[in-house]
């Protein structure tokens, strides 16, 4: 589910941050933005270190924080956009599918790896990718390797759908004449889109 | 770089040497506590070698070399797991200590961030972490999964003084106090012993002692014992230079003078004591030991065989459960002695030797799954990979690790994995991996709050350290850190950190974070007593308009809260609640222009000024040219405005409330500036304030507070609810002269905070940015002025003018001038917008009474000219002044002309009587709205009288337009004497009710005469008496007085107003009438006929004008021009009979009556047309004939209307009248006609049968010549035209 999303400037200042949640947690929300820019500045930084390379824009999940996971997307006008989710769950069928790749495994438990999968019942896209990349090092499974990449593939092209909405309506936003570069976007209409979006996500994940 | 030299190299080597247990005899202790030590204090700042040169053997061949070796020296009794409670309280007290230390820099800024990066590493993070740390470390000692904390000797201490010292040493072993280490079996018993005996010199000689020391080498070997004589300084106290005790005592006080007695002598026994135990027993008991255990592991568990037989008895106790404590290895089981190979060999400095035992024991424990021994390994085999500097990724592998497994035992794990933790961030940080340490900081983070603070305060450093530094992580583990400081009481802390997070949020917009950081470092400080400080951080947040109304109210509650502590009133130079709105700042002042009511000032300039213009007098600047007037006029009265001592200057400035909370705002004044002398520079001072700094500019502001004799300030109070603002009014008067600068504005929050706002600065940043029509005036010059003696003013205002009335009323009213001041004005003038809503009345009118003044008088005296100029501007009689108490009374007549909101401006102009003065003049500028609701709806429509020349019908249709007002109409009056009125049936018959109530609408009809005579004789007369004119009374006779008279002063000068505004002179009003219809309202329906006297409307009709026209009050006439000076009328009969079976035509004879109503003589040709379509062409071309400027008015549009209708007509009618009729006679006839004269033409026409004829199909074109070449009226009106035959119709009737 998403928590929180937030627009901010190429000078890290808030353009707008709106939360989707009933309670009032406006100042935690604010802090968990304001530290993923440190994050986002790591990646642009040094693109080779950050592990996905799907979209040049898509700096993937930023960090996991105690109980929520942020995603960063960067515009070329370096105006970031930054996702809070709450747990992302991997839907059921690709859990099941991830089972019978694993099933294949089961005889090599000694690497603990395994030992992970079979503990979670569903899984962070995180934990998938650690152990995407310790199947393709230490063994030879590429099959599973591949399984669970579909499976990352769908959960990130998910996010990455919802950040090419977002930019869309951003970028519709701050196309009205009337909006000051640089400042806060006030626009009722850019809201109102955004909640459609984040609603729209929230189906989509769910179903 | 060498792993022994890092900081957790250094931390090893201190940390994990070997124990020495310390069992002394309550003397001992007291003759060591002589020197404020305890025994093992004093004998702890020799237990450290650091320059050494041991050669040590363990279990290779080849000796190797020892550089640094310590020994930890602890009393039987702590040799123990600190209990958590004592260990919390300890690590709590640390932390207040810092705390206490830390005080120094509170109260200052907090540093920027960009100092903050530049600063070392050492500056960055304080240097109490290491002490915590350290502590921290220590509160997981003596666990038994670990071997490194197990005493490797025992040194047992009796005092010489002691009864049978000997025996004392065999008890001092014997009791049950040995640590339950020894006792559980958890390791080995049998350790090394040593035997020392205390002898203070203070208590005698030492004969006795060595007797002892004998009898004692007797009893446990040679070896083993030592004598130790301490205090042997006798009187005199030593004092220590560096004293080498401080270090080792947490608490100590320079008045305690640790180890007085203590000389060179005793420091040197001390130092030989433990040189002789370490070098000659522990470290050759330690390699003897690990050689012999190296000797065992090797021949149990080295080697395939042994390893294969290992496996196998490993299987077997596969189903053992899991153990979390390693209660199931005791000292003689084979993993301990491995583990305790290792640590021996760890300790002796041979890191390979513990590496490969470590190793073999991990996957044993592994296997085992004693988790706890497992990790305690992993944790060692860490260690050793640093310090044998090889391999950075299984050091840090094993960390990680041992960190996870002991967090995976739960609690009880959960402080070995904090000092495991701490050790893998030290081995972090040697390697430059902060964000890697920081984020293990993170994880060691406990629920225990004080804890978590402190890891998150480090981790929140790491992050700084970082390359890039995170500052955004840095700032939020700071705030993070600082909440929990604040929770646990750790107020200087929480300072500390909150204020470092400030300086990472400086600048930025995140202002929610902000607001918190801000808001909690007020707090803290509040809770510290530091109010001044604590108030700086408060008001950061006081405009948290983006915050939620809770929010709001506790951020104001708390600020006003430590505001109150304070115990006085801060002055806040930028105080931001509330909002000062600068752009809505209007400045009201009066210099030659004054005004009579606050709503005058919101009157555009320019209307003024288009007023004033015929009135005031213009500069002489014909006289000079430009250079020299620049010049000459005062240099300060072009640069800034100018007010006159005395008179207020008014400004008003909204405030606003940016909260949802209301405020209550007490004593706004403004702040102002008045220098008596005209120094220029003064305004480049005030102009440079804006650049100086915040303090400087406050101490402008108060300096110029304090002087406020000069002039006096108003106050205003004023609460605002949440999100009001309100625009106040403030006003500032000198009193003397000079030059006066309003330089801000002041005011007070809730009692207690004083807010200043500097218009200065903003305001003309503002201005130059909207870069408006201000720009040609420097800004700051808008807000000073320069003030000059006291004038005369005049006040003024007009008594009981209404605000609302209904169009016509017409009303008497009085202007009053007064001026209080004792110099005298003169040269009154006066002018008005709008003649014709108000019209001056003559001096004489004051005491009139109205309505009756109205009336018709019997001696009709000549009116007066009136003073007014060609312009509209009324002069005053020239010996008039007003001064001191004096009213000046003078009458003004009011008439709502039309419907409509109006504006209604009055300027007074006035000369000073004393010339001295600055000001020649002033204006007095008079401002009213007032609405005007419709009244009555008056149309007229004239229509020649059929038959009659020279009389005309006039129909007048009267509706009432009001809401619930009843009229009663009371007399209609022509203007003009060539025109008399009068009614076509007498008033009762048509008119029963006599008035007209809301809505009703009424007809009526009457007979216009024109008697104009045909000669310039009376012209004189007309123009002397233009507005004697006849008047109807539309009223019962006997039920009202005299008629009103229109031809006298208020009717008659607003009668000439509307003329004026329709635009028409008084001169050519030859064709026109205008009606007055006067009227008056019914004081309620109850009482009807009694008419209320007070009101009186007059309605002006204007310029009706005779053919066809019917016209609205409010129509403006244009098309005069186009009326035809010739009228006529064709006077034949309306019926027939003639016998067409005797005679086949009728012939039928009438008379056309021609009559030229213009001034010039004419002559005109009447044609007869036979064919009817000949006239529709003629018709059609003289339509379009009245192309060019031309007005389609009303009229016309009837006219056409009534066109097309006679078209039909006649076409309808054409098919049926079948036999047409011939115009008999001449077909065309000329006659020469005089000015005003009448003449008669016969026609004839021939009829052939019966019928109906229109006998309209004939053609008068007439031709003006004008008699006096000098006449202008021919210039206006047509010269010639044509005019249509209007329908006659004859019916012709068979005779029987």
């Amino acid at each position: 589910m998403i928590v929180c999303v937030a627009v901010v400037g190429h000078q890290n200042n808030p353009l707008y941050i709106q939360s989707f949640t009933e309670a009032d947690d406006a100042l935690k929300l604010h802090h968990i933005v304001h530290c993923s820019l440190d994050v986002v500045d790591e990646r642009v930084n040094n693109p080779k270190k950050s592990g996905l390379t799907l979209n040049e824009t898509f700096l993937g999940l930023l960090y996991p924080t105690e109980n929520y996971k942020v995603y960063g997307y960067l515009t070329n006008t370096k105006v970031k956009f930054i996702l809070v989710t709450t747990d992302l769950d991997v839907r059921d069928a690709d859990v099941r599918n991830l089972r019978y790749g694993i099933a294949k495994i089961t005889f090599l438990s000694m690497s603990g790896v395994a030992m992970v999968v079979g503990s979670c019942g569903t899984l962070e896209v995180s934990q998938l990718i650690y152990l995407r990349e310790s199947f393709w090092r230490s063994y030879n499974l590429f099959s599973s390797a591949h399984v669970i990449t579909g499976v990352i593939a769908h959960c990130i092209s998910q996010i990455l759908e919802f950040f090419r909405r977002f930019h869309a309506a951003y970028v519709d936003a701050v196309s009205n004449p009337f909006h000051v570069p640089g400042k806060r976007i006030t626009s009722r209409t850019f809201a109102e889109r955004v909640s459609n979006i984040v609603k729209s996500f929230g189906l989509s994940s769910a179903g | 770089m060498d792993p022994v030299k890092t900081p957790l190299g250094k931390m090893l080597l201190e940390e994990i040497t070997p124990v020495v247990m310390v069992l002394r005899t309550p003397l001992v202790e007291e003759s060591c506590l002589k020197n404020s030590l305890s025994f093992i204090e004093m004998l702890s700042p020799f237990c450290d070698f650091n320059n050494i040169d041991v050669p040590v053997r363990t279990s290779s061949d080849q000796p190797y070399r020892l550089q640094k070796f310590k020994l930890r020296l602890f009393y039987e009794s702590d040799i123990k797991q600190p209990n958590i409670m004592v260990a919390k309280e300890r690590l709590k007290q640390v932390i207040t200590e810092a705390g206490e230390k830390d005080r120094s820099d509170l109260s200052t800024d907090p540093p920027d961030i960009s100092n903050v990066l530049e600063s070392s590493k050492s500056e960055i993070s304080p240097s109490w972490f290491e002490i915590f740390n350290k502590e921290l470390v220590r509160t997981v000692s003596f666990s038994e999964h670990e071997a490194f904390d197990h005493p490797v000797a025992c040194v047992s201490v009796v005092s010489s003084k002691d009864e049978q010292p000997i025996n004392k040493f065999v008890d001092l072993f014997n009791t049950n106090k040995l640590p339950s280490l020894l006792n559980d079996g958890a390791m080995d018993p049998k350790i090394l012993k040593h035997y020392v005996l205390v002898h203070d010199n203070k208590d005698g000689p030492s004969e006795k002692a060595t007797k002892i020391l004998t009898e004692m080498k007797n009893t446990f070997g040679f070896n083993g014992c030592h004598l130790l004589c301490i205090n042997s300084s006798q009187d005199e106290q030593i004092e220590h230079q560096d004293n080498p005790w401080a270090p080792y005592k947490f608490d100590s006080s320079p008045s305690q003078h640790l180890g007085r007695y203590l000389n060179i002598y005793d420091f040197n026994e001390i130092k030989d004591l433990i040189q002789e135990l370490s070098s000659k027993h522990i470290i050759p008991y330690m390699e003897q030991k690990v050689r012999v255990l190296n000797q065992q592991v090797s021949a149990t568990r080295k080697g395939f065989r042994n390893q294969i037989k290992n496996l196998w008895w490993r299987k077997g106790k596969e189903d053992t459960p899991d153990s979390s404590n390693g209660s199931m290895y005791t000292y003689s089981s084979v993993e301990s002695q491995i583990r305790v190979l290792g640590d021996y060999a760890f300790m002796l400095g041979d890191y390979e030797l513990a590496l490969s035992n470590y190793r073999l024991v991990s996957t044993d424990y592994k296997i085992d799954k004693a988790w706890k021994c497992y990790a305690g390994v992993q944790e060692m085999m860490g260690l050793t990979y640093f310090m044998l500097d090889q391999s950075r990724k299984e050091a840090e592998y094993c960390m990680e690790n041992a960190f996870n497994t002991y967090l995976k035992l739960g609690s009880s794990g959960r402080q070995n994995a904090t000092r495991c933790g701490l050790w893998w961030i030290e081995m972090l940080k040697t390697k430059d991996q902060f964000k890697e340490a920081a984020s293990v900081y993170f994880r060691i983070c406990s629920e225990e709050l004080l804890h978590s603070a402190v890891m998150l305060e480090q981790a929140s450093y790491c992050y700084l350290l970082s390359q890039p530094p995170m500052l955004h992580k840095y700032g939020f583990h700071l705030v993070l850190s600082g909440d929990r400081y604040k929770k646990c009481d750790q107020i200087k802390h929480a300072i500390r950190t909150y204020r470092n997070a400030v300086s990472v949020y400086k600048g930025t917009p995140w202002s929610y974070i902000k607001d918190h950081v801000h808001f909690h470092i007020g707090q803290c400080y509040g809770f510290l007593g530091m109010y001044d400080v604590g108030v700086t951080h408060m008001l950061e947040v006081l405009a948290c308009s983006h915050q939620s109304k809770a929010t709001q109210e506790l951020f104001l509650r708390d600020f006003l809260q430590i505001v109150q502590k304070a115990g006085k009133t801060f002055e806040v130079l930028r105080l931001q609640l509330p909002v000062i709105n600068i752009s809505s700042l209007k400045i009201d002042f009066e210099d030659h222009r004054t005004y009579a009511s606050p709503g005058s000032t919101s009157v555009k300039e320019s209307v003024w000024c288009s007023l004033e213009e015929e009135m005031i007098p213009s500069l002489p600047t014909a006289r000079t040219n430009w250079l020299e007037l620049q010049s000459k006029l005062l240099p300060k009265y072009k640069e800034s405005n100018i007010c006159v001592a005395g008179e207020a200057i008014k400004i008003a400035i909204e405030f606003k409330n940016p909260l949802e909370i209301p405020i209550s705002i007490s004593s706004v004044s403004l702040i102002c500036e008045l220098s008596a002398t005209s120094d220029e520079t003064n305004s480049d001072v005030s102009c440079s304030t804006s650049g100086i700094g915040n303090n400087e500019e406050h101490k402008n502001l108060r300096e110029i507070i304090s002087d406020t004799s000069s002039f006096s300030l108003s106050e205003v109070n004023i609460s605002l609810g949440g999100g009001e603002a309100y625009l106040v009014q403030l006003t500032v008067t000198p009193k003397v002269e000079g030059i006066l600068n309003i330089v801000g504005v002041r005011w007070n929050l809730s009692g207690s905070v004083v807010g200043f706002y500097s218009f200065g600065a903003n305001y003309g940043k503002k201005k130059i940015a909207k870069g408006r029509r201000k720009a040609k005036q420097s800004p700051g010059n808008c807000l000073k002025f320069m003030v000059i003696k006291s004038l005369p003013k005049l006040e003024g205002f007009i008594r009981a003018l209404p605000e609302k009335a209904y169009a016509g009323h017409l009303q008497h009213l009085v202007l009053e001038l007064r001026n209080q001041s004792e110099f005298s004005v003169k040269n009154l003038k006066m002018k008005t917008s709008h003649p014709r809503f108000l019209n001056i009345g003559k001096q004489e009118d004051l005491d009139l009474e109205f309505p009756a003044c109205l009336e018709k008088k019997t001696n009709v005296s000549p009116p007066a000219n009136p003073k007014i100029a060609s312009n509209g501007v009324f002069l005053f009689p020239e010996d008039l002044s007003v001064q001191g108490e004096n009213l000046l009374l003078w009458p003004l007549w009011f008439r709502a002309a039309v419907p409509g909101n109006i504006s209604l401006q009055v300027v007074i102009y006035y000369e000073m009587g004393d010339l001295s003065s600055g000001m020649r003049y002033r204006t007095l500028r008079m401002h009213y709205n007032l609405q005007v609701l419709p009244s009555l709806d008056v149309s007229f429509k004239i229509s020649p009288y059929p038959s009659r020349l020279q009389e005309f019908l006039v129909h007048m249709d009267i509706v009432n337009k009001t809401d619930s007002e009843s009229i009663q109409v009371n007399q209609l009056s022509t203007i003009g004497s060539q025109w008399e009125i009068s009614l076509l049936q007498p008033i009762d018959a048509i008119f029963p009710s006599q008035s007209l109530i809301a809505g009703q609408a009424f007809s009526c009809f009457f007979v216009l005469k024109s008697c104009r005579k045909s000669s310039s004789t009376e012209e004189s007369t007309s123009s002397l008496f233009p507005h004697i004119g006849s008047n109807v009374s539309l009223v019962p006779d006997g039920s009202k007085g005299a008629p009103f008279d229109t031809s006298n002063s208020p009717l008659a000068d607003f009668h000439d107003c509307e003329r004026l505004q329709h635009g028409i002179s008084n001169q050519e009003a030859e064709n026109s009438v205008d009606f007055i219809l006067i009227s008056r309202p019914l004081k309620n329906n109850a009482q009807p006929g009694v008419s209320d006297a007070h009101h009186v409307f007059s309605h002006h009709a204007c310029h009706c004008r005779q053919e066809y026209t019917k016209l609205l009050i409010i129509i403006s006439v244009y098309s005069t021009a186009s009326t035809s000076p010739v009228s006529w009328v064709v006077d034949a009969p309306r019926t027939r009979h003639h016998d067409f079976s005797t005679t086949s035509f009728c012939e039928i004879n009438f008379r056309m009556t021609i009559y030229n109503s213009s001034n010039a003589r004419a002559s005109i040709v009447m044609k007869t047309l036979d064919s009817t379509s000949i006239s529709d062409q003629l018709r059609d071309e003289t339509s379009g004939n009245q192309v060019g400027w031309h007005d389609v008015s009303l009229a016309k549009d009837n006219k056409m209307e009534s066109d097309a209708l006679r078209n039909h007509v006649r076409k309808s009618l054409l098919p049926e009248s079948v036999s047409a009729f011939i115009w008999s006679g001449s077909s065309s006839t000329r006659v020469q006609l005089k000015p005003l004269s009448t003449t008669e033409i016969p026609l004839q026409i021939c009829v052939f049968s019966p019928g109906i004829y229109d006998l309209s199909n004939y053609v008068l074109n007439w031709n003006l010549q004008p008699v006096d070449d000098h006449e202008k009226v021919g210039e206006r009106i047509q010269s010639s035209g044509t005019s249509l035959g209007y329908p006659c119709y004859l019916t012709v009737l068979p005779s029987d």
